[in-house]
């Protein structure tokens, strides 16, 4: 089989983390990348998606509240699994 | 009885929020296809304080684990592995609870675009 399943926008929006984070296998990123270049609504997607983890990189993580810190690792604590 | 949800990412990390989609269901057409689709960053939005204030609301406003893992991935530019050490989590829910993160903080991002437009 040479025909790679052809992703819809919905499922675009449910990838875009594997895509961003290089953990797809090359055939799902070929559809991915295939779906972007037919779609410019799910291009302005990963473009708003890009901008957004863009500027939290301008974000001082020093201005988040103390409370937030704090709990930051307590969070885990309580991490179900299951 | 648990709710179980279709999508492939819900079942390995239970922190409440297993009925979310990234995006409202009510964007899409019934083929999957955008009825509202998103619209082009416009670059001047970005540099105001506005849109970094945004973002650090939104972040603020997530479950916790979701918080975390974005804080320091995005927010603090640590690497996947990095993250998982730091949080003793694995790769897959490392990425699972980065995905929610981020899919609601585009929102409240998108949102933000939105006004005055």
């Amino acid at each position: 089989m040479s025909t790679s399943h052809e992703l819809i926008c919905q499922e675009v929006v449910e990838v875009i983390t594997d895509y961003l984070e290089s953990a797809m296998d090359a055939r799902l990123r070929a559809s991915f990348e295939a779906h972007l270049s037919g779609c410019p609504h799910c291009t302005h997607y990963v473009e708003q998606m890009r901008a957004m983890i863009r500027v939290s990189g301008t974000i001082e993580a020093e201005s988040l509240s103390p409370e937030f810190q704090a709990g930051l690792l307590a969070a885990f604590r309580g991490l179900d699994l299951g | 009885m648990r709710e179980r949800r279709t999508l492939p990412f819900s079942s390995f990390v239970g922190d409440g929020d297993e009925a979310d989609t990234a995006v409202d269901a009510d964007r899409f057409a019934r083929d999957g296809h955008w009825t509202a689709p998103p619209r082009g960053v416009p670059e001047e939005r970005l540099l105001a304080g506005e849109a970094r204030k945004t973002i650090e609301d939104a972040i603020e406003a997530l479950p916790p684990n979701q918080r975390a893992v974005i804080t320091l991935r995005d927010v603090e530019g640590l690497s996947a592995e990095e993250a998982c050490n730091v949080l003793g989590l694995s790769e897959t829910n490392q990425r699972v609870l980065l995905h929610r993160a981020r899919a609601k903080v585009r929102a409240a991002f998108e949102r933000y675009l939105e006004e005055d437009r």
